[in-house]
């Protein structure tokens, strides 16, 4: 007869409390995340209002050729991943670098006030730097070539070259996000027992062999985590960052395209659901994949940090 | 296998299971709509009738939503509460009207007409792509229920403005023409012409010349500021007819021979324009930007940011009245390249402006009702289109509208028919100002009407069923490649409009041109033309 102590009506009382604290997160992942992946289903539909999501006509694999037929899904697919890889690693070390110099910054009120305005560009909207780009790079009277003619240099024809996207993407990108993923990592140098950085202050490490032999690796696990994550969404574009600041110009399209502004500019030629959602699955399918496979190797090399 | 695994197993399934129940209801639920819709409008053969019968079009009294397009005028709500209450006492409903913002317009327009949400009317035409929708289910088939809630509309409307509106044999929405032509235009400024003696613009050489002109003298002006939204006109070199439908890429050799079909980009006088683009280019006339401004040049002329700007006739009325209005010493001029070539000028299609009820509607008879007493009482009309008398605006004795004492055109809150109400305007209702332009745009329609042609094709409505991911996949590469090489933003347009050919090729463009001239040749058959 199985024990009394071991049942899971047991599990349940014994825990209840934390059952209950449980129970908002599960609801709302149920709600935002589980029943609406049954709109899934739309990606192999031809959307029709008669029909709606579950009643339209089953097409198969049909929504899926557009990716191909134009010929771009490597060059997309490929910009996207890299992006997104070079998003993680420079934002993951600007922001570990931020943090570490904020953690050592002398006096609270300066400390503060840096952190803060660290902090501010993650409020300003994407449309904003947008227009901030136009105006700096704009070939007649943009702030940056209005400098060079200044100095006497020939003015950048920075719209029809795609030589330089690359670099002021990503700068944004990380000016953006800096104060904002620092947060976390400040926050796990503040969790690191003080008794570490006296016992070494007493065994005369300066600071910089602090950081090295201290901080950096109590971060290593924060660290994991959070790249992990982001590794999950690697597939999935920074829309709105790369939609304001290259638009519909072309010229630009072989640098900075991502599956998320090819597929904005397909579905506003023809409006079709099934197809939208046929390149959003498309993303999530690698993205889980991708994720898998990361988790799998972290795995083998230590099994405490992964994540499942 | 420990017994707290056991444990967590078990809450597992709890949720899933919890999970299928909220999943089935999600079902039910849709299941629920679906069935309603069908009961409806969806086999619309027998509800449409189903809703004629009940002829008492004042027992029980309802909301009527209406959706209609563009930014709401300050006095809206006045406007609109005036409106409702008169329908109330009229036709014992209530009328509320929501507006859909241009900043959003795209997607939420299309999301409204895609969800099936339970509103009564909303504004439609053929830029709003009618076409696309009807064939998509988003609108009710109308035909049983005009003669019995909209008498007055019926005689309104000639019987090819319904033909039309039809999809397989259907009426699905209420258009309002206005009696205008509509074709390619630009506004110039008329006082760098004149000041530097260039001869009249007539076609693309002429401008030419003069953006020349404009470019050596003044420094302060982009001469032609335009943006990707607009065009250089090269349909008004050709006598090629546009087809629409396919984002309108493909053109027929011409008026008579409609059949014979070629996209747009493989017309042998293309590469000529691709040239003269590049030369426009080099010359500097537009912005090096050109492919990120996102400025219309008809904007910019306004603002007085370019020296030439291209439209249609429609917008060069409003841009020239609001030249006028803040600048008049620029002297803008309206300048029709169709004067020259003189083909392809069509009266405006009956779908330009239209209104249609929305398939999940409640109460599609009484908001027909609704439309048919704004369309026939001259004073809810006025209401709706020109706002409050004596607030908005003033009618003068000779019939002519004019701004009551103390308001100016900048603190009229209620500016004429920029509403969004243009989808149910009747042109015997219309208000003329007085005005010198108003009257020399009386004298353009008058010329193109002379010029004009009934247009063929109104009625035609492509499906794209068979052929989406390859139109798809080549409207992507036609925004990629084409709109570089039609602004000359390439070293070489010859290599430019082969490889984008090339590109359209392998995307399958012979199958949506096949498709497309099947298509074109069964209405054609149809409609007796060739």
């Amino acid at each position: 007869m199985r024990s009394r102590k071991n049942s899971f009506t047991y599990e349940l009382r014994k825990n209840r409390s934390m059952f209950f604290m449980l129970a908002p997160g599960v609801v709302f992942f149920l709600i935002f995340c589980y029943i609406p992946m049954a709109g899934v289903y739309m990606a192999f539909t031809r959307y029709n209002v008669v029909g709606g999501m579950f009643k339209s006509p089953f097409v198969g694999l049909e929504n899926f050729r557009f990716l191909y037929l134009s010929g771009r899904l490597w060059i997309i697919t490929k910009n996207t991943v890299l992006y997104n890889l070079v998003f993680i690693v420079v934002g993951m070390i600007t922001q570990i670098t931020a943090a570490i110099f904020i953690s050592e910054l002398p006096g609270r009120l300066f400390r503060k006030t840096t952190q803060s305005l660290m902090f501010l560009p993650y409020f300003v909207s994407y449309v904003l730097i947008g227009t901030f780009v136009y105006q700096i790079f704009n070939f007649e009277f943009g702030t940056f070539n209005n400098m060079l003619k200044a100095v006497g240099l020939q003015p950048i024809d920075a719209y029809s070259n795609t030589g330089m996207w690359k670099y002021v993407i990503v700068f944004f990108y990380i000016w953006k996000g800096i104060g904002y993923g620092m947060v976390v990592y400040l926050a796990a140098i503040m969790g690191i027992d003080n008794g570490y950085y006296e016992a070494a202050e007493i065994d005369g490490a300066d600071v910089f062999k602090q950081i090295r032999h201290i901080t950096l690796p109590m971060l290593k696990p924060t660290f994991i985590i959070l790249f992990l994550f982001a590794i999950g969404g690697i597939l999935k574009g920074q829309f709105d960052l790369f939609y304001q600041i290259v638009g519909n110009n072309g010229l630009l399209f072989n640098a900075t395209d991502i599956i998320d502004t090819f597929v904005f500019r397909s579905l506003m030629g023809t409006n079709d659901y099934g197809q939208a959602a046929a390149a959003g699955l498309y993303q999530s399918f690698f993205g889980f994949v991708l994720i898998m496979l990361v988790n799998f190797i972290v795995k083998k090399i230590n099994d405490e940090y992964a994540l499942f | 296998m420990c017994r707290r695994c056991f444990g967590i197993w078990c809450i597992l399934a709890a949720i899933l299971a919890v999970a299928c129940i909220n999943t089935g209801c999600g079902y039910n639920y849709f299941d629920k709509i679906i069935k309603t819709a069908d009961m409806k409008g969806g086999k619309s053969n027998d509800t449409a009738e189903a809703f004629a019968d009940d002829k008492s079009v004042t027992s029980d009294s309802a909301e009527i939503v209406m959706y209609l397009p563009g930014d709401a005028p300050v006095d809206m709500p006045l406007v609109a509460e005036e409106l409702s209450s008169r329908m109330e006492k009229s036709l014992n409903c209530t009328l509320s009207i929501v507006h859909i913002p241009w900043s959003d317009w795209s997607q939420k327009y299309s999301l409204i007409l895609s969800a099936g949400e339970n509103y009564d009317l909303i504004y439609t035409s053929n830029w709003s792509r009618y076409k696309e929708y009807v064939q998509r289910g988003a609108f009710m088939a109308i035909d049983n229920l005009l003669p019995v809630y909209a008498p007055d509309i019926m005689k309104q409307i000639e019987p090819e403005g319904w033909e039309e509106t039809k999809w397989q044999g259907r009426i699905y929405a209420v258009p309002a023409r206005q009696k205008a032509f509509i074709t390619d235009a630009w506004v110039i400024r008329g006082d760098f012409r004149k000041k530097y003696g260039i001869p009249e613009v007539v076609d693309h050489a002429t401008m030419e010349v003069y953006l020349d002109t404009v470019k050596l003298n003044e420094k302060n002006i982009i001469p032609l500021n335009i943006s990707p939204g607009d065009g250089l006109q090269y349909e008004t070199t050709t006598e090629y007819e546009n087809i629409p439908g396919a984002a309108s890429m493909f053109v027929a050799k011409n008026y008579n021979d409609l059949t014979n079909i070629m996209w747009e980009l493989e017309t042998p006088e293309y590469i000529e324009f691709l040239k003269m683009a590049k030369r426009w280019n080099d010359k500097g006339f537009w912005s090096k930007c050109v492919l990120t401004n996102r400025v219309m040049s008809m904007d910019a002329i306004v603002e007085g940011k370019s020296a030439a700007a291209s439209m249609n006739t429609g917008h060069a009325k409003t841009v020239i009245e609001k030249i006028k209005a803040t600048h008049p010493e620029w002297d803008p001029e309206f300048v029709c390249f169709k004067y020259k070539n003189k083909s392809g000028i069509h009266p405006m299609e009956w779908m330009a402006d239209a209104m249609a009820v929305g398939r999940n509607s409640r109460n599609p008879g009484k908001a027909l009702a609704v439309l048919n007493k704004i369309r026939s009482d001259r004073e809810c009309y006025n209401l709706l289109f020109y706002g409050i008398r004596g607030r908005n605006y003033e009618l003068a004795a000779d019939g002519m509208i004019t701004l009551p004492p103390g308001v100016t055109a900048d603190n009229n809150w209620y500016i004429p028919e920029t509403a969004g109400q243009w989808g149910m305007r009747v042109q015997e209702f219309t208000l003329k100002s007085k005005d010198e332009w108003m009257d020399y745009y009386d004298v353009v329609m008058k010329k193109l009407g002379e010029l004009a042609t009934p247009d063929k094709l109104a009625c035609f409505i492509f499906n794209s069923d068979k052929v989406n991911s390859e139109l798809a996949a080549i409207i992507q590469i036609s925004g990629q490649y084409g709109i570089p090489m039609r602004y000359g933003r390439v070293d070489d347009p010859e290599a430019a409009l082969k490889d984008i050919l090339e590109r359209m090729r392998e995307a399958g463009s012979d199958r949506v041109k096949a498709e497309m001239k099947k298509q074109l040749e069964a209405y054609c058959r149809e409609k007796g033309y060739n």
